[in-house]
């Protein structure tokens, strides 16, 4: 347990990095993931480049766990200048390595990758989508 | 009064250790533990009476068909019902289920309304979606206070305003512990005349089954339901109680189809068993199971449904005073008794005297029970429930199947404990403890 609370984790929950909103609207697409059941929801939007295969910045908003709020800070942070192809080939071993973690219990699985998995949602509809501007 | 420290000695699973620290379980709203003697009977039954029941006139059938029944009066009669009023079901929600599909698809229509409340569990809101979805009547909510119990103002004009066929609500809130003033709320739904009957009464009685004494008839309502598993009994059966009427005018028809039920089949119909029991079960039923349930009803029995309130009443009681004393922590749901926190909540000044009148007994203890649900500043109910886990201490965190009312109030989730009979002051005394090392591994 005092292992799950390392002070990796703990300094992105009091210090969440990406936190907040973009100005425009422009290239960027915003999704909403949630844990039902957890009341944790993430609102993630992407800023693309103008040929929209990359992220040049990404901002969240919401309410997690300490976990959830976590991983979502530091796979955000990862994204950034990423190719929309490499964001899609992300797994639960890249949220735990970026972590610091060699495992995750069975029951905070979902809030290990509730910030991956709306990035990654936000990332398909971009490119499957009609992006403003 | 029993000693819980001596109970807990019945239930095999209390004795174990978690994280190598005793297990202290609290989650009791979700399923509780079960006694070995409800262990011991179900192993019993299917070692020494295991045969398909009815129809068989071998031995095996026969003593498994006696034992089925057997138990089957025995969970009646817990409820104060009759034998044939009981269906068995796996679960609450499976009995909820059972009268959206076997009353409610028939017997609404557009216009009319059902009315539940803002507390219940999804299993109480989402089978009515659907019913409202597929005849066109809709759904109504009885608003909850700030205090956690219902706006009762709201429910009289809801209920003399619209058109409404069916009342849906919990006893008692597995989230704010708030016991619903059942007998208010039928005494108002009889003084209704507008609509041509009077709309029926649906009590889920899951969280209310396993700490009172519940008299199916004295309630007064038509459709009482409860959950095995949380009154001590094994997982896979509950019950649905039905007004005797309801069966024998075969308003209420069955919903599940198939052997057991029938009377006879042709290749082109079927006509069905005139015993409402049989009617209302097809298929193989969980003998085992059912066998386990009165054993649990006989074990809650010995201790005596009086005293089993009264002692959680006491730890529901102690748990408020304490976790109110953490700064950091706001306990949901009613926190004193309601002639402190509203002298309003009893409907119209005109009728206060009666209601108070009624009300004497009850009116200083706190209209709660089971659950103590709260928030933690600054910390998710999911990390404070980890590091109450990593202290051996089992609570829930999250919505509790309650997301409507979390949303109302914005509550992120809320961590839940919840007692049954082998829980003591003691259980709570190691909650609190835990409590502060969520500050210190938050604080830091």
């Amino acid at each position: 347990m005092d292992s799950l609370y390392q002070e990796i984790i703990l300094e992105h929950y009091r210090h969440p990095h990406n936190a907040g909103r973009f100005s425009t609207a422009k290239n960027v697409c915003s999704v909403n993931e949630g844990n039902v059941g957890c009341g944790d929801e993430f609102q993630v939007s992407i800023l693309l480049d103008n040929a929209k295969k990359k992220v040049l910045d990404i901002k969240w908003q919401g309410v997690g766990c300490a976990i959830s709020t976590a991983a979502m800070s530091v796979v955000s942070d990862f994204v950034k200048n990423k190719k929309v192809i490499e964001i899609s080939a992300l797994t639960k071993n890249n949220v735990l390595e970026l972590l610091g973690m060699n495992e995750i219990t069975l029951g905070r699985d979902k809030c290990l990758m509730l910030g991956l998995r709306a990035i990654q949602r936000a990332v398909k509809e971009v490119s499957s989508s009609q992006l403003r501007g | 009064m029993f000693s819980p420290d001596a109970i807990k000695k019945d239930f095999p699973l209390l004795q174990k250790k978690v994280h190598g620290k005793p297990l202290v379980y609290l989650d009791n709203a979700a399923t509780s533990q079960k006694p070995q003697q409800v262990i011991e009977a179900i192993v019993n039954y299917y070692q020494n009476h295991n045969a398909n029941v009815h129809r068989g006139v071998h031995q095996l059938s026969e003593e498994s068909t006696q034992v089925f029944e057997d138990s089957r009066k025995i969970i009646a009669q817990f409820f104060g019902a009759n034998d044939e009023e009981l269906i068995l079901v796996r679960n609450t929600t499976e009995a909820i289920n059972g009268i959206a599909y076997g009353w409610a698809l028939d017997h609404l229509k557009k216009g009319d309304v059902i009315l539940t409340t803002e507390m219940e569990h999804h299993s109480n809101i989402v089978p009515w979606q659907e019913i409202c979805t597929r005849t066109g009547a809709q759904l109504k909510f009885i608003p909850v206070k700030i205090d956690g119990r219902l706006d009762l103002e709201n429910f009289k004009f809801l209920i003399s305003n619209f058109k409404t066929k069916l009342l849906v609500l919990t006893h008692v809130s597995n989230t704010l512990g708030t016991v619903n003033p059942i007998e208010k709320i039928v005494s108002v739904v009889n003084q209704q005349l507008t609509t041509d009957h009077r709309p029926l009464i649906l009590l889920d009685a899951a969280q209310s089954a396993p700490h009172m004494q519940l008299d199916f008839h004295k309630l007064g309502v038509d459709f009482l339901i409860f959950s095995g598993h949380k009154m001590l009994g094994p997982m896979g059966v509950g019950g649905l109680l039905v007004k005797k009427t309801l069966l024998s005018s075969n308003e209420v028809k069955p919903w599940l189809f198939g052997g057991g039920m029938i009377e006879s089949v042709y290749m082109d119909r079927a006509t069905f068993h005139e015993d409402a029991q049989e009617r209302f079960t097809a298929g193989t039923p969980d003998v085992a199971s059912a066998v386990g349930l009165a054993e649990a009803c006989r074990y809650l029995d010995r201790l005596g449904m009086k005293d089993v309130e009264e002692h959680d009443r006491r730890l529901v009681t102690y748990a408020l005073d304490q976790l109110q004393q953490i700064p950091e922590v706001t306990v949901v749901g009613p926190i004193e008794a309601p002639h402190l926190s509203d002298s309003r909540s009893n409907f119209s000044p005109k009728r206060e005297k009666t209601d108070t009148d009624n009300l004497q007994p009850t009116t200083y203890s706190l209209d709660r029970l089971g659950s103590v649900a709260f928030l933690y500043e600054g910390v998710h109910p999911h990390d404070v429930a980890q590091i109450l886990d990593s202290e051996g201490i089992a609570v829930r965190s999250g919505h509790h199947c309650t997301m409507p009312l979390h949303v109302k109030f914005g509550w992120p989730g809320t961590v839940r404990v919840s007692f049954q009979v082998y829980n003591s002051k003691k259980d709570v005394d190691a909650l609190v403890r835990a409590l502060h090392k969520v500050k210190t591994v938050f604080g830091r």
